[in-house]
């Protein structure tokens, strides 16, 4: 707002066009009334998320916690997997002297295959001795 | 004045944080369930929940019978023992499955492997009719104490999955010498009671390994043990003068050679063996009588106990490899009919039966003559 010059040839003040603004009225009152209620305002909590982000011992609490997980992951050793044992036979082999022990128990008396029926005649071949078929097989071992 | 600026809220940032912890802990926890451990520090077994044993069965003269194993009946009855063995060692009544302790040591890759090789490494010189047994306070004989006092053991599938000639064997060597060990410390002992209590770990231990039924060779393993506990039962009552017990213990002894000579006679059965010649190439050549495959069909369709059906169904499915295309044929349908039978472990051989050929090294192993 600018105001009207006295005499309208002469311009009193040739800058007053350029004056800034004056503040609006009842502003100064406002803030001074609003600065009041400020200060005697209660200052405003942090809320309890950030609360926890910023307390010092949470956070050496929470590193520590992370440097001993990862150092766990780290040290422990991952179990070896059974790798589908090898082929386990009906009865075991002998092998190293633990395993002849456990051989020696699962080693079975067994039928002769080779013996002699009693009614086999003495120029006859030998056939096995296995349970009585209707058809005898060949001898075919090895 | 322009308005106070609220600060923006942490949520977000602490939650992240909280999650990276706990899927960090949780990961741990998962390998440590899945037996990750430290290096060089043993995994420490699971505990035996609590279990009583009840005393054995009174001993009466009158009901006691001697089995005759060499009659014909004796064909058709199960490769077990006839005589009550809750006369010399009932089983403890707890709770949990006993081979939650003894899968552990299963070779190769069981998270205790290394310490069942170490236990066996500290074994001393026994009885000569024992051989090698463990020192009687060693820590494994002591761990596995209330383990014998379970009701149950059994393997498959609540620990190994049944793979036809993959499937996983418990470590035998374990119960084997456990057994052995008991013994051995009761015949050291200098108290009967004391020693009876050993001896009838050893038989309990022997019950338990039977109980599953599920491969031949666990089942003589644990006929072994019984043997071993029985014989120290009637070594002592005989000392005693207890003579009832000791004609128990006696009878229990009697029926070991029968059980492992009709065992043999059951692996006769389906043993391939007498039906191949090596070919020039290394090859196998099956030349299997119709006859047989007959028998081999009915042992896997109708064999009452699982261990023998069980190698019958594996040995179908050598046959599918190397038998005659009717052969083959035949064995396929049998195979697919097992397959859908309502007992789990006979399923579950069949369907691996059928949907896996017999590798050559497993060819090599049924097949390959036994050495003298």
């Amino acid at each position: 707002m600018t105001r009207k010059p006295d005499n309208p040839a002469t311009p009193a003040d040739p800058l007053a066009g350029l004056a800034p603004p004056g503040a609006p009225p009842g502003l100064k009152a406002r803030v001074l009334v609003a600065a009041r209620a400020a200060l005697r305002a209660e200052p405003e909590r942090p809320d309890r998320w950030s609360l926890l982000w910023s307390s010092r011992p949470l956070r050496l609490a929470w590193a520590a916690s992370f440097l001993l997980l990862l150092a766990g992951h780290a040290v422990l050793v991952r179990p070896s997997r059974p790798q589908g044992q090898a082929a386990a036979p009906a009865l075991p082999r002998p092998g190293n002297e633990a395993d002849d022990e456990l051989a020696a128990v699962g080693r079975l008396p067994r039928l002769d295959p080779d013996a002699r029926p009693l009614s086999a005649g003495p120029g006859e071949p030998s056939t096995r001795s296995l349970p009585p078929l209707p058809e005898q097989p060949k001898e075919n071992r090895t | 004045m322009t308005p106070r600026e609220s600060r923006p809220s942490r949520r977000t940032h602490v939650l992240i944080a909280l999650a990276l912890l706990v899927s960090l802990a949780a990961l741990l926890g998962l390998r440590l369930l899945a037996g990750a451990r430290l290096p060089g520090v043993s995994a420490r077994g699971p505990a035996a929940p609590a279990a009583s044993v009840p005393a054995p069965k009174a001993v009466d003269l009158s009901s006691l019978e001697f089995p005759c194993w060499g009659c014909p009946e004796a064909q058709k009855w199960p490769v077990t023992f006839r005589t009550d063995l809750d006369l010399l060692a009932p089983l403890g009544n707890g709770p949990a499955n006993a081979g939650l302790f003894f899968k552990d040591f299963a070779k190769p890759g069981g998270i205790r492997f290394a310490d069942a090789t170490a236990a066996l490494e500290r074994r001393v010189d026994g009885p000569p009719e024992l051989g090698k047994v463990l020192p009687p306070d060693d820590p494994l004989l002591l761990e596995a104490e209330p383990w014998c006092e379970q009701a149950t053991m059994r393997y498959y599938p609540d620990f190994f999955p049944l793979q036809g000639y993959d499937t996983q064997l418990p470590n035998l060597l374990v119960p084997l010498n456990l057994a052995k060990s008991w013994v051995a410390r009761g015949l050291a002992s200098k108290d009967p009671a004391r020693s009876m209590e050993d001896f009838r770990r050893a038989i309990r231990l022997g019950r338990l390994l039977r109980q599953e039924s599920a491969t031949i060779i666990t089942d003589l393993v644990g006929l072994a043990c019984i043997r071993y506990g029985a014989q120290g039962v009637y070594d002592v009552a005989r000392r005693s003068g207890d003579a009832p017990l000791a004609l128990a213990a006696a009878t229990v002894l009697g029926e070991h050679a029968p059980q492992r000579l009709l065992t043999s006679e059951r692996v006769t059965r389906f043993d391939l063996r007498p039906y191949v010649r090596e070919a020039a190439g290394g090859d196998f050549v099956l030349t299997l009588p119709d006859s047989r495959l007959e028998v081999l069909v009915e042992m896997a369709k109708v064999e009452p106990e699982i261990r023998f059906r069980g190698e019958a169904i594996l040995t179908l499915g050598m046959v599918r490899v190397l038998g005659t295309k009717p052969q083959e044929e035949k064995v396929l349908a049998t195979l697919n009919e097992l397959a859908a039978s309502k007992d789990a472990k006979v399923a579950a051989l069949a369907t691996w039966s059928r949907d896996n050929r017999p590798s050559k090294e497993s060819i090599d192993q049924a097949l390959a003559p036994i050495p003298k």
